[in-house]
This record gives C-alpha cells, structure tokens and sequence, in this order.
C-alpha cells in the first residue's frame, strides 16, 4: 500500500487541459486606405467597365461685351475615367472530419475570417491603386540627407496647398475648442493615411503635430486609426500603410503617406456581385460528404477620380 | 481553377525568342512540365534540354531537367539550380539583391557615363537583361539620378555596363562612386494606368515627353503634368493633355506626344547633382479623351483602371532552360489542385 501525501504529480487528473472556448483575438490591421473612398454600384447586367465623367469648368468672362457681336462661345471639355470590374475571390475548404472533431464551430470561425479577408482586400487593393497612379512628391524640408527626407510640417503644408489649389474639398469635420486642459480646436481636414512606422517621426518630428487625445472630443476621431493631426491633415495609421523597401535615394525604406480630399478615390462594384458569400455543405460538394466549402467572391474596381486630389506624400523615416 | 480536390490540368504552347517567359495564371500551380517540340525531334549536340519539370516548393530558378546526351536520343536527368523556373505573385514585388560598390561585394557602380543614353559601368556580373528596370542608388558625382528607376539595356548591355535608355544626357559624373548601387526592380506596381517619371519634355507644338521606364500609356488618354521649379518647365505643371501619339521603340523611344504647346515655355532640363533632393516630374494618369478617340477610331475603354497582378512562373531562356532557344517552340502543362497534403495523391 502506497502511503505519503497525495499530489498532483503522483495522481494525475484524467483529463489535463481545459479549452477556453472563448477566442483569443486575431489580430487585424486598420482599414485605412478605403476611408476617403465613395462607393458606386453598377446595374447588373449592363456592363463591367464603370465610366465617371467630370466636366471641366468654364474659363470665367471678366470683360464687358457689346450689344452687337456674339462672343465667340466656350467650348466645354470634359474627361472619362473608367474603371474595369473584375472578379476576386477565395475559399477555404473543410474536411467534414475536422468538423466533427473540432471543439469550435469551425466553419463559423472560418466564415467570420474571411469577413475580415474580404475588407483587408480591398484596402490593400485601395491601397496599391493610390501607389500605382498617384501622382507623388518627396518630403524635401527635412534634413536626414536622403530624398525623399524625414516627413516635415513644412512638406505636410506643401502638400495641403496644392489639395487646396486644387480645390479639393475637406473630408474629416473639426472640432469645436471645449474647455479641457491640453486640448485645442480641431480644422476640418483632409486625410493622410499612413504606416504606423511613421509614428514616431510624427510625434517627435512634425511641427504641430497634435495627438488625438489633445482633441476636443477624442471619441471623434476615426476609431483606433486616428493617430492625431498636423496642419490641414488628420492622420491615420495602419499596419498595412505603404512603404516601399530599398526605394530612397539612399537606399532606405519610402513610406508613403496617401493624402485625400473628398471624392478623389472610388470604389465600385456591382448589384448582386458586390461581394456574394458561398457556401457549400458536405453533401453537395462531395459524394460522400467528405468535405464542404466556404468561400466569397466579389465584382470589384477602384478608381482615383480626381488626379490632383489624391497625392502621394514620400518620406524617409529615422525612428523606424 | 482547381476546385474540389480535383486536380486541373491547363496546356498551352509558345515560340522561345531565346529569353524568359512568363506563363500567367492566376492561381497556384502545383507541377508544370515543359517539352521542347523543336528539339525533341532532333540529335543534338551538344545534348541540350529537351523536357523540364518543377514542382510547387522547388527553390527559385530550379528545375528538373532531362537533356538528350550528345548526338543520341538516351536522356539525363538532372536538376538545374539556375536557369529553371521561378514562382511569381507581382503583387507581392520586392526590389532584387543590392549591387554595390564594397569592399565585400564589389559589383556596384563605378561609373555613369555623360553620352546622349547613359551608360552606367558596373564592376562586377549585373546580371541584367534588356527591358529590365533598376533603381540606382547613391551615385556619387550624379546624386540626380538616387532613388530613380529607368529601364535598362536596349542600347548598352554587358555583364558590367548597361544604359539608361531613356535618360537625359547627364553632366559628366566625377569621383569616386563608392558605395554607389543598384538594384533590380522586378514588376510594376499591379495596378493600370501608371504614373511615370519624367526625364525630357521637347519645345514643340505638340509636347514630346520621355519616361524613364517603359510608360505602357495608349493614345487617346488623357494625362497630367506635376514639374517642379527644379527641372524648369514649371508652364507645365499641372496642365493635363491627351495622348496624340507614343513612341514604343525599344532603343530610343518611350515617348508620348500631347495636345499641349510647349514651345514658349521654359526649356525642361533634368536637375543636377547639386539639385538632388527635389521632387521628380511626374505623368499621371488622369482618363481617357473619349470624343478624341472616336474621331480617330481608337479603342475607347483601354485606359479603364484594372489590376494587371498575376501569380505565375517565369520560365528562364536559352538552350538548357524550359524557356527554350530561339524559334524552339515548347509546349507546357502545368497541374493545379486544392489538396497538397504529404498524404494526397493528387500533385
């Protein structure tokens, strides 16, 4: 007969791990790049190619006419900007085995991820459109040596101006100054949207840079995105924000800050197809059942439809 | 598309013209086979490749190859660790290994010539082809050209130099270039119309505009001009025009011509070293000139915006690759399916 105390190493439970059923976060970044974009849905069935037109405005008449001669009339001009749908799409595919075994429910798991799938997509599609036909400018004020240089409040001001001489309208709206201690009105802004490597340089590098708890009412902002504001600019920052490796002139990392005024950017899709869930169970999709799928597609484009309202801004970054 | 566990097969065939070539697909492919048609049917000697086989994990630019031996139709096989076949997704474009001019890995820039095309000396093997895109880095004596990407080749190409084919006629670079460098930049970005960095814009009537990397604009689109105060035509800046005519000449085109008047404005001239630091010139994309384009009877729905990204496999060129030799002609099936497991049956 065993004598002595009892312990859990000399009297093992039967079953040793318990599955907390409660998921752990997965973690996502911001979708930031989608934010000044609009949406436009097609008619089904009428085409696959979205056609924007924007009309040019008249030269203004700033000297007197007779009452004899016509004036030689304005001819208006206009311009098409087009953009193709096309067809993405993924899907998982599960054995009903692993079904069965699971503990969780692992298609409603697998369909709850592929939500997420679905909008990272098109923010990075968002994003790649603004890298691919954007017009661009190096942050030149800055004094790391490189070009483009280190993001400046001078280069974010440059950047503005020429939103402005655009026209281009304002997106984010202000915030009225309230009474609290180290808050401060808010303008109305554009947008800039970058990665959060570019933090740093904005807190301890930009000239009036002010973070997002020095706004009036901070609940405002947009979400866990908003990383603060400088001059005409509200800023929002993701993990996937743009950077490109080895493109500097010296070799370093290019992180690209989208700057955005209303209306610069779209995204279009289709009625029926803008994004259609698809989900096959075992039965239909195997003669014994086998397996089952989940997936999505969707009917998809994106457009800039304005050239000067959407800018590029390059920098370099010492703090990354 | 592959679906359901069940394995496709796609099939195609293509003519070599010596180089690389590119077979798009737009889903994974698990197994590809190449056979050299042209070859297959001849003795060759020396033996050279007449099937190839890869499969999804390989190593870039491997290969299993199964070349005749000399004069006789016997086959040896035999995996190639260069000159096989790579797997792309360009959506997923990273600049290529660094040349530069170190004590450790001299293969970088020694020089950059002031002819009328550039020609950048290289001190060791660039391993470049023409048409290919390199960014330049730190060149000492010509910091203008840091951080632009030119297409290289079409004029000068050895192992050691290689033109900038559309660049302006640089001032003469001096000293030393060290740690001058360069990489290769692989794909464009995925999405169509590009914007494009300018090197020259003629006087003329009607504006002539070179690009430093092959531009891919259409006639009849309409584009705008971003000059900055650096390269002089400011006249220029922000004035949007319609594509009248491009110039797709490997060796000295790359042009586009527009609607605009430039002859009265200030002569546009590329900043020197001096200057560096400046934002570049710009063509951006802005649509499409559809009332031009029904005049001249031009296709109006090329300039939609749409997204050129593919997976697929480079088959690298020449005698003893799945690219094949000149005029050999090659046909290819490649094997696509969902289950890829180590207990699937299906590859």
């Amino acid at each position: 007969m065993a004598t002595g105390p009892t312990t859990q190493s000399n009297y093992q439970s039967a079953i040793q791990l318990q599955y907390v059923k409660k998921l752990l976060a997965t973690p996502y970044p911001q979708n930031i790049h989608t934010a000044p974009a609009d949406l436009t849905t097609l008619d089904s069935n009428n085409g696959y190619i979205a056609r924007f037109q924007r009309i040019n405005r008249l030269q203004t008449s700033l000297t007197p006419i007779t009452g004899i001669v016509d004036k030689a009339p304005q001819r208006p001009t206009n311009v098409f900007i087009d953009a193709k749908l096309q067809l993405y799409g993924d899907l998982i595919m599960v054995e009903s085995v692993a079904v069965l075994t699971n503990q969780d429910p692992i298609l409603n798991s697998f369909t709850n991820l592929q939500g997420l799938q679905i909008r990272e997509t098109e923010d990075l599609l968002m994003r790649n459109k603004y890298m691919a036909s954007a017009g661009m400018l190096n942050c030149t004020a800055g004094s790391n040596g490189d070009s483009p240089t280190e993001p400046t409040r001078s280069d974010f001001d440059k950047a503005a101006t020429m939103l402005r001489k655009a026209n281009g309208d304002l997106i984010a709206p202000g915030q009225i100054g309230q009474d609290r201690f180290g808050t401060s009105p808010l303008r109305p802004s554009f947008l800039a949207m970058c990665s959060v490597d570019l933090e740093p340089a904005f807190s301890q590098g930009v000239y009036g840079f002010k973070a997002t708890d020095q706004y009036p009412n901070p609940d405002l902002a947009y979400g866990s995105a908003e990383y603060g504001s400088v001059g005409f600019f509200r800023v929002l920052t993701s993990s996937n924000g743009a950077e490109t490796a080895n493109a500097s002139g010296l070799g370093r990392t290019v992180y690209d800050i989208i700057l955005a005024a209303k209306g610069g950017a779209g995204i279009v899709n289709i009625e029926n197809g803008g994004v259609n869930y698809i989900y096959r169970d075992a039965i239909t999709s195997s003669a014994l059942a086998l397996y089952s799928t989940t997936g999505w597609t969707m009917m998809y484009a994106n457009v800039i439809k304005n050239d000067q309202w959407i800018l590029r801004l390059r920098a370099t970054n010492q703090y990354a | 598309m592959a679906s359901n566990g069940k394995t496709e097969i796609q099939s195609g065939t293509f003519t070599s013209n010596g180089l690389s070539h590119v077979l798009k697909f737009n889903q994974d492919v698990n197994k590809l086979e190449v056979v050299n048609l042209t070859q297959m049917t001849l003795s060759p000697n020396p033996g050279v490749g007449v099937k190839f086989e890869w499969f999804d994990g390989m190593a870039a630019d491997t290969a299993i190859e199964y070349s005749k031996t000399n004069s006789t139709d016997a086959l040896n096989a035999d995996v190639v660790t260069s000159g096989g076949v790579t797997k792309v997704d360009t959506s997923l474009s990273e600049a290529g290994a660094l040349h530069i001019a170190s004590n450790t890995t001299p293969d970088g820039i020694t020089a950059v010539s002031s002819a009328a095309i550039p020609v950048v000396t290289n001190a060791d093997a660039n391993g470049l082809i023409a048409g290919d895109v390199v960014r330049l880095y730190s060149i000492a004596g010509a910091a203008q050209l840091d951080g632009y990407d030119f297409t290289v080749g079409h004029n000068t190409l050895s192992t050691t130099t290689f033109s900038l084919d559309y660049m302006a006629t640089i001032v003469a670079a001096a000293g030393t270039f060290t740690p001058s460098s360069f990489r290769k930049i692989p794909y464009d970005p995925i999405f169509y119309p590009r914007v494009r960095l300018i090197t020259k814009i003629s006087k003329a009537a009607s504006a002539v505009i070179t690009m430093s990397v092959t531009h891919g604009y259409k006639v009849g689109q309409k584009v705008s001009f971003r000059i900055p105060e650096a390269f002089g035509m400011v006249q220029m800046d922000n004035l949007e025009g319609t594509i009248t005519a491009i110039n797709t000449t490997l060796a000295s085109g790359n042009t586009i011509t527009v609607d605009i008047d430039s002859s009265a404005f200030t002569a546009f001239a590329f900043p020197l070293t001096a200057a560096a630091g400046f934002s570049p010139a710009l063509v951006v994309p802005v649509g499409e000139d559809v009332s031009y384009a029904v005049q001249q009877g031009l296709e109006q729905l090329g300039s939609a915006s749409s997204n050129e990204g593919y997976l697929g496999l480079i088959l690298a060129g020449g005698a003893n690759s799945p690219g094949g030799a000149d005029n050999d002609v090659l046909r290819w099936t490649t094997y696509s399916s969902v289950i890829d497991t180590t207990e699937a049956k299906i590859v």
